[in-house]
């Protein structure tokens, strides 16, 4: 069996509610429909609609109280963080093959509205060349089969390979997950640099620079 | 009205109408399930405090099947600062990892 599965994320129709009582930010991309969450961590769950699947949003519990240890504005800026994400859109496509049992993600960002068309309009969409390189550098842990793919020569990420999706798939995306997670709330700690440069790729579409620079200090 | 509840180690839990209204507007598949939000405080798997924010307090409670919503969930509730009071509640279909330090059933 092999699929590709395209999905936009159309950030325009991103629609949040923070409750400042209970510290609780739930976004949601369009009206909020009813779902199922796969908890990320104990504070961070993604929203899934199960039929047809995607993605509908994510719950942040203790935002507040987690990111001022970041950015102590957090809380003031979150309005003008959402207009931004508002301007953006990502098209994220999951490709599986089940000969080679590998399932390659990638994701391109592109503006949206009047910004889409006049890069459309002025701009030639060229492939750029990449290159795959390993996640973890250990060969022991769960992410040995995850490999990045990054443009060149920038070095920018723009999707994920994961071999052996079928015997390793879980423990990988687990894998990927935690090292974001951890990159993030542990920038001292030991991290492969891809691992930092996919959260980096993440936080820099979400506009969190100040995060970036604790990252990379 | 407010609903009022005892966990199992004796901490007085309250889901306001507020917070209700709060939990069915984000999370609409909730609003036919306010009991089992009750239920998971009163009788959980697991109650656990949170890694980043260790003074949350989290309940656990697992469901072979909801109807309407799916086979094998978890309701998650979290309590705010206060610990007295639901700050939300939602079900999960799968953890990647563990909801924090587990403090009941003590092991």
């Amino acid at each position: 069996m092999a699929f590709n599965l395209v999905q936009r994320f159309e950030f325009e129709s991103v629609d949040y509610s923070y409750d400042r009582s209970g510290d609780v930010l739930d976004i949601s991309f369009g009206p909020p429909v009813p779902g199922v969450a796969l908890q990320v961590e104990d504070w961070l769950a993604i929203r899934m609609h199960v039929a047809p699947p995607y993605f509908q949003g994510m719950t942040i519990v203790g935002f507040r109280k987690i990111f001022e240890k970041i950015n102590r504005y957090v809380e003031k800026e979150l309005p003008k963080r959402m207009q931004k994400l508002a301007r953006t859109s990502v098209e994220m496509s999951f490709s599986y093959d089940d000969q080679s049992d590998t399932l390659i993600i990638r994701w391109t960002e592109e503006l949206s509205g009047w910004r889409r068309l006049a890069e459309k309009l002025f701009q030639q969409r060229r492939t750029k060349p990449s290159i795959f390189e390993t996640l973890s550098s250990h060969p022991g842990d769960s992410l040995r089969n995850v490999y990045v793919e990054k443009t060149l020569p920038s070095k920018q990420i723009v999707g994920v390979k994961i071999l052996e999706f079928t015997k390793v798939g879980p423990a990988a995306i687990e894998g990927i997950l935690g090292a974001m997670i951890d990159t993030i709330f542990e920038p001292r700690a030991e991290h492969d640099e891809n691992a930092h440069l996919i959260t980096n790729t993440l936080i820099e579409n979400l506009d969190w620079t100040r995060l970036a620079r604790l990252i990379a200090s | 009205m407010p609903g009022i509840v005892q966990d199992p180690t004796g901490l007085e839990v309250i889901l306001t109408d507020a917070c209700w209204q709060h939990v069915i507007s984000r999370h609409p598949e909730m609003r036919p399930f306010k009991e089992l939000v009750l239920e998971a405080i009163r009788q959980p798997n697991g109650i656990y405090l949170g890694t980043r924010d260790p003074a949350r307090r989290i309940y656990r409670k697992h469901y072979s099947a909801v109807p309407g919503v799916g086979n094998s969930v978890d309701v998650l509730v979290f309590l705010g600062d206060d610990n007295k009071h639901v700050a939300t509640a939602y079900f999960i279909g799968y953890s990647f990892r563990m909801l924090g330090r587990l403090v009941w059933p003590s092991t």
